[in-house]
């Protein structure tokens, strides 16, 4: 049974909206469901028409909503980082590590990797809920999120090995030199060295990542298009890029039906597509009216 | 008393020929772990820049990688950085690697 609903598409093209409608019907259908985005530019709060929340919010029976806030996740990174290099390294602590961690958390990469590592966290720490629901950021950032993983196991894996070969190359020189030979506490030993352990930890972390993108019975990419050649066409990128990494669109739901003539959907002419009508107006009460056409069958 | 001497001279010999054949075997030994000792400094001098290169410009493992492991690599980074002042002398290092 699929339990874990990934909202993929074009800036603009109602993946909040289509997402809140599956949460709201499954919680209506008294399913416990779990409902996140981890979009930077998040509008649950708009969708639902309250104040701007922290933390996981009970928002009807049976629903749970969360704004990720990638922001306390990369502090918290840091924060940890800071602590471990103080005790580590002595003669930091003259140096103003949290400047220098303000620089560092404005890197490139930094914000996909602390959204990567969201990601895995909301979905560990609600496994018990029956459905989970996250609402992706525009194509840009959910492509750089969803490849993250496979192109950080690639690294890790290569290190790992690099890190075997060094180990074994002191255990030689000081097997032959003496135990002491290349400084006091050096590690010789795989299963002393801190360096394979936090690559060990990183690689789980990834692994189970992959492992929960890539599992077709447990989680379903929908992709969410508009009857617009410009939605049509960014979605057959998206396609194209996640498939690289084996990660397969479950659904086709193709939003504002009607507004507008349908474009040419050669390229998903195979895939499951489900219409949504364009309704003038969206009441939150029948939200999860939209979700009837589609709903049932995705869950099953 | 020549019985004496000679056994005397044996015995010096001896532990002159065994002190010789240590000083071969350590010699054997120096030479044998300097080329691996080069060896390991190049691969962690390699793991050092693969792992934090993102930090210095280069742009390789995801940077939030490179952090988690920051901790841990004192002994890369020094390598590193002894290899960087070294690197307008290669000649020489390896002149010495090869004892000429």
């Amino acid at each position: 049974m699929k339990n874990i609903f990934f909202f993929l598409g074009k800036g603009g093209v109602g993946k909040t909206t289509l997402s809140a409608s599956l949460a709201y019907y499954l919680s209506k259908n008294k399913q416990k469901t779990y409902w996140a985005s981890i979009d930077p530019a998040h509008n649950i709060c708009d969708v639902i028409g309250c104040p701007p929340f922290s933390g996981a919010k009970e928002i009807e029976c049976d629903l749970l909503a969360e704004e990720i806030n990638v922001e306390h996740y990369l502090k918290q990174f840091l924060k940890e980082i800071t602590a471990q290099m103080k005790t580590i390294y002595s003669y930091f602590q003259i140096i103003n590590l949290d400047e220098m961690f303000e620089v560092i958390k404005n890197a490139p990469g930094m914000e996909e990797s602390a959204m990567m590592h969201a990601l895995k966290d909301i979905i560990d720490r609600h496994r018990d809920m029956d459905y989970l629901i996250i609402d992706t950021p525009p194509t840009g950032l959910m492509l750089k999120i969803f490849t993250l993983p496979f192109i950080t196991n690639i690294w890790l894996e290569r290190i790992k090995v690099w890190r075997h070969k060094i180990l074994d190359k002191r255990t030689t020189i000081t097997a032959i030199r003496g135990k002491d030979y290349l400084g006091k506490g050096i590690i010789t030993d795989a299963s002393k060295d801190k360096v394979l352990k936090e690559i060990g930890v990183q690689k789980a972390t990834v692994d189970s990542l992959i492992k929960i993108l890539t599992d077709t019975k447990k989680s379903c990419f929908i992709l969410v298009l508009n009857p617009d050649r410009l939605s049509l066409m960014e979605g057959i990128r998206i396609k194209k890029a996640l498939s690289v990494v084996n990660i397969h669109i479950g659904l086709l739901l193709m939003n504002k039906f009607g507004l507008t003539p349908l474009a040419n959907t050669e390229e998903f002419n195979h895939m499951p597509m489900k219409k949504v009508p364009f309704l003038k107006v969206l009441d939150k009460e029948k939200l999860y009216q939209l979700a009837d056409s589609w709903a049932e069958d995705i869950i099953k | 008393m020549i019985f004496l001497n000679k056994k005397m001279w044996l015995n010096r010999f001896w532990k002159a020929f065994c002190l010789r054949l240590k000083w071969l075997g350590e010699g054997f030994k120096r030479q044998s772990t300097e080329v691996l000792e080069k060896e390991l400094e190049e691969m962690e001098n390699g793991f050092a820049l693969l792992t934090l290169g993102s930090l210095v410009g280069l742009p390789i493992l995801p940077s939030y990688t490179s952090l988690s492991l920051l901790p841990y690599l004192e002994r890369e980074i020094l390598v590193m950085l002894i290899k960087s002042e070294r690197l307008d002398d290669k000649l020489a290092e390896w002149a010495d690697l090869a004892d000429i």
